[in-house]
């Protein structure tokens, strides 16, 4: 009998599910019968006022479209994108795995913050860490310590001492354009904290806010407010002058349930899980230079500790990005981009008490990067660079020191890379590689080979990537006798996509990953310190299906994925001894349902739900004080979101609820080290308020 | 033998990568908007100058190969005169028919038979247009190409082009990707 089918609740849980799955396949054939409609009406000029194609100005003729006008899907799988490769290309044919995200999907779900957003895409996944973080897994493997890079407006916020990026309440997501995920890896371009991928966030510019917005979100569970945020942006675009600014700040609350740890303790999520984010970003650019400044504060309330309830303390994560750079345009072919980083972290920040002590690191990257981009001719385009970061990083508690006693440690990262894309008839083929050379750790070469190619409605992609996680200063702090290396992982993808009409598109990819040398955190049980090793190998191997449908009714983005670890080495922290084929904390299925209808020109309703399979956690402690794994039951999270747009001019008005039938959430730590799972939200009411004042064209009036 | 997953993975993109070459003659043919490939032929015809000896008479398109070009040209026909010339569009079955034709249209499934149409066209006033890409290095005057984000442009080879004693305006050059 299939686990899935142990009680009537999951059984249930299941049906519904498939119900909605079942939705979205009954709404194929619908949208194929739609599309026979209007398959006609694709004619290139339709837009032109005179019915003359012929007699077009050689301005129009420049645009003319091979394929007719656009639909709405065609326009979002055939966008240009950036992330997968340092020269644009169409999802469809850029070199890695890569899911986007737009502006409209995120306004529509209703997303509270970036974890919504995310969730909507296959393979990833969220997991607990310690003291209340909630950070990324990618495919079933835990990559919350440097092994997804997030980019926001270019600027990694990973921060620099461990490598992670923090999750729940985190980054407005009323301020995002679009977002650009690679689910696959991406140290050939980013280096070493892009192994296991890479979330490119991209917010809006002067020229796409073009007024003032406002946005204020409240969020309220049954016994406490879940947030309450609010969000400001100005921007505007004269000339050559783009020039934008973003500040929002807010409070939240991770749960409001009780949190129970192994050992007996507990405490009330609804008094200590504050997620408090405020976050200011300035973007301008004029002609080919363009400037940036964002800074990020994030503080986290908890009183889980590493595994045993404490007392209630604050995490804070405080980081500011500087970043200038100019592309220089040396002749038509040949662009050289100079550009230049300061980033500054006080991160996971804690003033420590009678159980445990202060937390204070001080840590500053400079980076210097100089890129060329030549494109030879149309088909061929070659770029290279180098990169050089120092790492500077100070212990400010008295009686705390990094390694040797030092107050003070310096690393000096060394990079090189090259990429070159070939367009030919039959294949794109992108070759890259990217070197690096820590003063500390050594060197990594990372290589790739890429070949893709679209064929009107199929599209084909073969990927295979070495990839690295760069030690962080922690790991090198906290090294044990064996030393510490990179962690190195090579990725095969392929992937294969039909356009089933013009309005939807189904896609399936499937990816072996193995990582060798994995950095793990543990205990040292002879001193009872915390420590860095480089363990064995791991890794996982899957599959990911997406289905999309969009029309002018609305649109559905169906997905699945699966993972499974059987067949790759194994580390102990990371398994499941009654399921070889599963890792900690990730379902190996996982579904997601995301719709939107447009009711009226002005009002969507917005369906979503996410199905996951069953997951393992550490939930127990035996006799002997080790601990026990056990399966938790699969789970459905099904969501309602309304949006009225224009309900005066300027004003959007929406109203949702968040996870409908109060399914008990929990973030499962990704590896054994004894922490309970945690509790996440559960039912909430949010209730978002959007206004927008455009500044008045002259032209529009005229 | 067991194969291993890399050679698993290797055969089905073998597989998967044949299966698209396969589907592409085919959809190629569904999903292009032969209208917007009309116009051009239309605005080749406006900014290439033929010699006087083609400048009487039909102005002739031939066609080889089954392409729904045809039916767009015929449209064409119907409403324009090139520089006063009545526009005629045959669709040929074979070379032979190609005659004195002012433009040969080489549609997508007939890009074989370049060489041939070349020989067959050789010192004539003829221009010779392929609608897939990369015939201009195999001496066509003219071959379409679609960009990433589904623009329509072409390419053009210059020299080829005037060894059929015909003259291209710079207007029309500034707008192709030019082989040298």
């Amino acid at each position: 009998m299939s686990p899935l089918l142990h009680t009537s609740m999951q059984h249930t849980r299941l049906l519904l599910s498939m119900l909605l799955c079942g939705v979205v396949f009954l709404a194929c054939p619908f949208s194929s019968f739609a599309q026979q409609d209007t398959l006609h009406v694709t004619d290139p000029v339709a837009q032109k006022d005179t019915l003359d194609y012929y007699e077009m100005s050689i301005e129009q003729l420049q645009k003319l479209k091979a394929v007719g006008v656009s639909s709405e899907l065609e326009k979002l799988i055939n966008s240009l994108i950036g992330v997968a490769s340092k020269k644009p290309l169409s999802g469809r044919e850029s070199p890695s795995i890569v899911s986007l995200i737009t502006q409209e999907e995120i306004k529509n779900s209703g997303a509270r913050d970036l974890m919504d957003v995310l969730n909507m895409i296959p393979g990833v996944d969220f997991g607990v860490d310690v003291e209340g973080i909630v950070g990324i897994g990618m495919r079933g493997n835990w990559a919350h310590e440097g092994k997804v890079l997030l980019l926001l407006d270019g600027q990694e916020m990973n921060e620099i001492l461990f490598g992670t990026t923090q999750f729940g309440n985190h980054f407005p997501v009323e301020q995002i354009k679009r977002i650009e995920v690679i689910r696959g890896p991406g140290s050939a371009i980013y280096g070493g904290y892009a192994e296991y991928g890479v979330i490119n966030i991209i917010t809006r510019d002067g020229e796409d806010i073009d007024g003032i917005a406002l946005s204020g979100t409240y969020g309220q569970m049954q016994h406490t407010y879940a947030r309450r945020n609010v969000s400001l942006s100005a921007g505007k675009k004269i000339g050559a002058l783009n020039f934008s600014l973003a500040a929002s700040m807010g409070e939240g609350r991770r749960s409001e349930k009780v949190f129970e740890d192994l050992y007996g303790g507990s405490y009330n999520m609804a008094e200590y899980s504050s997620l408090n984010p405020a976050n200011l970003n300035v973007g301008l650019s004029y002609k080919n230079f363009s400037t940036r400044f964002i800074m990020d504060e994030y503080a986290v309330q908890s009183a889980d500790g590493y595994d045993q309830v404490k007392l209630p303390y604050w995490d804070r994560f405080s980081s500011t990005f500087c970043e200038m750079k100019y592309n220089f345009k040396i002749r038509e072919k040949l662009t050289i981009t100079p550009k230049i980083n300061y980033k500054h972290q006080i991160p996971w920040r804690t003033a420590g008490d009678s159980t445990s002590d202060p937390y204070y690191k001080i840590v500053d990257r400079y980076t210097g990067n100089l890129s060329f981009s030549y494109n030879y001719n149309r088909k061929l385009n070659i770029t290279f660079g180098g990169e050089v970061f120092n790492d500077r990083a100070e212990d400010r508690v008295d009686s705390s020191y990094y390694s040797d006693n030092q107050k003070k440690v310096s690393y000096l990262n060394e990079a090189v890379y090259a990429q070159a894309l070939a367009k030919f008839r039959l294949v794109n083929v992108i070759l890259g590689a990217r070197f690096d050379n820590h003063n500390v750790y050594g060197s990594s070469f990372v290589p790739r080979i890429g070949l893709t190619k679209k064929f009107n409605k199929l599209h084909f992609k073969l990927l295979y990537s070495n990839a690295f996680r760069a030690p962080t200063i922690e790991n090198i702090n906290l090294t044990d006798s064996t030393g510490m290396h990179p962690e190195r992982t090579s990725v095969a993808e392929l992937e294969v996509g039909y356009q089933l009409t013009r309005k939807s598109i189904l896609t399936l990819n499937v990816f072996d990953i193995t990582t060798k040398g994995a950095i793990v955190y543990y205990v040292d049980n002879m001193t009872g310190q915390d420590a860095y090793h480089n363990a064995g190998s791991n890794g996982s191997r899957g599959a990911e299906l997406e289905y999309k449908v969009k029309d002018h009714w609305g649109y559905i983005n169906f997905n699945y994925s699966f993972y499974t670890s059987a067949g790759k080495g194994k580390i102990a922290d990371y398994e499941v001894p009654q399921n070889s084929a599963m890792l900690l904390a990730f379902p190996a299925h996982k579904l997601n349902l995301n719709t939107s209808f447009y009711i009226t020109r002005h009002f969507t309703i917005s369906p979503s739900c996410t199905f996951q399979s069953d997951r393992y956690a550490y939930t127990a402690i035996d006799s002997l004080g080790n601990g026990v794994v056990t399966r938790l039951p699969s789970a459905f999270y099904a969501n309602l979101f309304l949006r009225y747009e224009n309900v005066v001019k300027g004003l959007d008005i929406g109203i949702g609820v968040y996870n409908i039938f109060d399914e008990q959430l929990r973030y499962i730590q990704p590896y054994n080290s004894l922490h309970a799972p945690l509790p996440g939200p559960s039912r909430e009411f949010v209730v978002r308020l959007s206004y927008a004042l455009h500044f008045k064209k002259k032209e529009a009036e005229e | 033998m067991k194969m291993s997953f890399y050679t698993r993975v290797m055969i089905c993109a073998g597989i998967s990568w044949m299966m698209s070459l396969c589907f592409s003659g085919t959809l190629q043919a569904q999903d292009r908007d032969y209208k917007a490939y009309s116009i051009y032929v239309y605005n080749f015809i406006k900014y290439i100058e033929w010699p006087q000896s083609s400048k009487t008479g039909e102005f002739v398109i031939a066609v080889i190969g089954d392409s729904p070009i045809t039916k767009e040209l015929r449209t064409l026909a119907a409403s324009k005169k090139a520089n006063g010339q009545t526009i005629v569009i045959r669709n040929i079955v074979s070379l032979s028919e190609v005659g004195t034709a002012q433009i040969l249209y080489i549609s997508s499934g007939k890009s074989n038979m370049i060489k041939e149409a070349l020989e067959k066209t050789k010192n004539l006033p003829t221009l010779v247009i392929g609608e897939r890409e990369g015939l201009v290095k195999k001496g066509a005057g003219i071959n379409f190409v679609t960009l990433d984000d589904d623009t329509l442009k072409f390419e053009l080879n210059k020299k080829a082009i005037e060894e059929h004693n015909l003259h291209i305006s710079s207007t029309l050059i500034s707008l192709a990707f030019v082989d040298k």
